[in-house]
């Protein structure tokens, strides 16, 4: 009888234990490293891995903290890697999703960087080397002019992509975009603001050659719901000045003027609202928002 | 609340203005004349001769050109940006819009490193991206220290910056320790103006280095004035407006919390970080709008409800620590647990204690019967340790 009631305790403070160490791992995962190993393909990690939540991280980067908290910021480990005489800091975000990634990646990427063949998409420079997979998007800076080798940040990107799991591909939504015309690497993505006004909330954007300096710029919101669609649509409209009705297919819209961007035109179907700003050809305008309408059709992403 | 409201309501407090003005409240303003907007005010920055607007563009995480086009033609001719920000993307976009105004425009950016040595091909750089042949203001990026300031090698550097023409004028960025910043600022005699973090909540040491710092010439320009955003609780406190009091144009807890700032008249500009034609709407509103009763009735109330859940640490306040006889910094334990009471989320605040040093630890705290640190703006710490215990023990 004893003796079963050891065992019966035994498998009390057992499951006690495992609990308590479930918490611990839950309450504390943030701490936990998840990418930054001690060694890392010849490079030998220089001090203990930091960690960053949207709590803190206005510690570590100050206001620019601002710029990824409108990201959806989860987390950032933070590490430094030494190699030889060079070392390097390596930064990796964890943000809302790969289209948060991808949208905090296009911001900040230098057009005229070199290719880096490491996640989704990067890019390098001397001084910085970008690039992202899945919801993370990844940094790495030499710490000093002396470590500002750009083959050996290649080694470096290459082992940290490698350890990152997610996909390597470009968010499916970015290829909403018509492709005739399109200004390669011109998609950008926002998780709130989009054209900078915060009705708009988030959405894509994408530029289209119009021919001499001109540049057609391309919007689809994605707001949660048909009816947040309509709040995005009206409170776009509230901006467009002398609005005429714009007809596609079977979908009303509205185009007029707007005060920085020229003319803009505007069509809501379902809880897309899609549109372009800075029209100066009106026919080439109706052409890439017709394949748009076109693909969100095919896609079975509206009625 | 629409623009034609807002100008209206400033209208009409205007009255007010003039009477406050003449109790001591005496800003150095010149109001502009070209402006569409009819309170749009400037300032003399330090001794630098310069007339800067009262509200300044943070451009630090702007995204789209038209955001910084409008506000330039609003008035507005004190742009901020830095070689750091978004990795130089900012400056490339500031180069881009300023092209063709940039003499009417008051340029400022900033250089980082801690060695003084690349300082100089930063600034270089940030040159070709803002498409310029000179910035306004360069500024030392980011110092917390009175060796830094002083450091003879830095200083060298900007002095070449400027003798070059890079630059017209130096100063230095500080984020804390601004108190001793500012000090060594005045001391070197070389800096011409102050980036300094400020507002309602910083103790009053910081408005007294930035009055010795302005009396001594330098250029104030304040920032931060919305808190620090890793605990912005004036997005829920705008939400303490009823309906009724938005339709009215009541002010919001941000223009009430850059109006603070821009009431100390040793501020010359404020850069707030605009990121939406939103907030520069609300932001450029702020300027020449005169205090009234009803808005510091109203920045006293969101301050209020403020400090009763918030620790001014982030302001730049240290006037708890070192009162603990056994080394607790009770200032730490508040910021954990501000994710907790401003956020709503324990779950947050669990992780930040984890990270705390062991001298901060709450199990410390049960030797004592009560805490002897005391709050000099009348938080309270056992409160405050009596809700650590149930969060963190």
């Amino acid at each position: 009888m004893i003796g079963l009631s050891i065992k019966r305790y035994s498998w009390c403070f057992i499951l006690f234990m495992f609990l308590i160490t479930l918490s611990v791992t839950v309450s504390f995962g943030q701490g936990k490293v998840l990418f930054l190993d001690e060694k890392l393909n010849g490079f030998t990690r220089a001090e203990e891995v930091r960690f960053y939540n949207g709590g803190n991280l206005y510690e570590y980067i100050n206001g620019q903290a601002v710029f990824y908290l409108s990201y959806g910021f989860k987390r950032l480990e933070h590490g430094v890697y030494k190699k030889a005489d060079k070392q390097y800091t390596v930064d990796v975000y964890e943000l809302n999703s790969r289209l948060s990634a991808f949208g905090s990646y296009r911001q900040q990427r230098d057009e005229d960087a070199d290719k880096l063949d490491a996640g989704a998409e990067g890019s390098i420079l001397t001084y910085l080397t970008v690039f992202y997979k899945g919801p993370y998007y990844v940094e790495i800076i030499p710490t000093d002019s002396e470590s500002e080798d750009i083959g050996t940040m290649r080694v470096l990107a290459a082992a940290v992509s490698a350890k990152i799991p997610g996909d390597t591909d470009i968010p499916p939504e970015v290829a909403l975009f018509p492709q005739k015309g399109l200004i390669a690497g011109s998609e950008r993505y926002v998780d709130e603001n989009l054209l900078s006004y915060a009705v708009m909330g988030r959405g894509l954007t994408a530029s289209y050659d119009q021919g001499g300096d001109s540049e057609l710029r391309v919007f689809l919101a994605l707001p949660d719901n048909n009816e947040e669609a309509l709040k995005v649509y009206n409170g776009f409209n509230e901006k467009i000045k002398n609005g005429t009705l714009a007809k596609l297919e079977e979908v009303q819209g509205i185009k007029g003027e707007t005060p920085y961007r020229g003319m803009a035109i505007m069509y809501i179907r379902d809880k897309y609202v899609f549109g372009c700003l800075s029209v100066k050809n009106e026919d080439m305008a109706a052409s890439v928002l017709n394949q748009l309408y076109g693909t969100l059709k095919k896609k079975q992403l509206v009625q | 609340m629409s623009f034609s409201s807002r100008r209206n309501f400033l209208r009409s407090g205007a009255a007010l203005g003039a009477g406050i003005a003449a109790t001591g409240f005496t800003p150095r303003r010149i109001f502009a004349q070209n402006s569409s907007f009819k309170r749009i005010a400037f300032r003399q920055l330090g001794s630098t001769g310069e007339k800067v607007s009262e509200i300044g563009f943070g451009a630090m995480n702007t995204r789209d050109d038209e955001l910084l086009e409008a506000a330039i033609d609003m008035g507005i001719n004190y742009v901020d940006t830095a070689w750091v920000y978004m990795k130089g993307v900012n400056e490339e976009m500031v180069g881009r819009v300023i092209k063709g105004k940039r003499d009417k425009l008051f340029l400022t950016t900033k250089a980082i490193s801690k060695n003084p040595d690349e300082l100089m091909g930063q600034m270089e750089m940030s040159l070709k991206r803002l498409q310029t042949d000179h910035v306004d203001l360069m500024l030392f990026h980011v110092t917390n220290s009175r060796e830094q300031i002083l450091n003879n090698d830095v200083m060298k550097v900007f002095e070449n910056a400027r003798k070059k023409g890079m630059c017209r004028f130096v100063g230095v960025s500080t984020h804390e320790n601004q108190a001793e910043v500012l000090d060594a600022a005045v001391e070197s005699k070389f800096w011409e103006a102050v980036l300094v973090g400020y507002n309602y909540f910083s103790p009053p040491e910081v408005g007294k280095a930035i009055e010795n710092a302005r009396n001594a010439g330098l250029g104030i320009i304040g920032m931060k004035n919305l808190l620090n955003p890793a605990s912005w609780p004036w997005k829920e406190l705008d939400d303490i407006r009823t309906d009724k009091q938005k339709e009215d144009g009541k002010v919001t807890a941000a223009q009430a919390l850059i109006k603070w700032v821009l009431e100390d008249r040793h501020v010359d500009t404020t850069i707030p970080g605009i990121t939406s034609f939103e907030q520069l709407r609300d932001d450029v509103a702020v300027m020449g709008m005169p205090m009234s009763f009803g808005k510091r009735r109203s920045l006293i109330r969101y301050g209020e409800a403020l400090r009763g859940n918030y620790c001014c640490g982030v302001a730049g306040c240290t006037g708890c620590q070192e009162q603990c006889p056994k080394g607790v910094c009770v200032n730490n334990l508040n910021r954990c647990l501000s994710y907790a009471n401003s956020y709503g989320s324990i779950e947050l605040a669990r992780e930040n204690y984890a990270q705390l040093p062991r001298t901060s630890k709450i199990d410390i705290c049960d030797d004592c019967d009560e805490c002897v640190v005391r709050c000099i703006n009348g938080l309270d710490l056992n409160e405050t340790i009596r809700r650590a215990r149930e969060l963190f023990a």
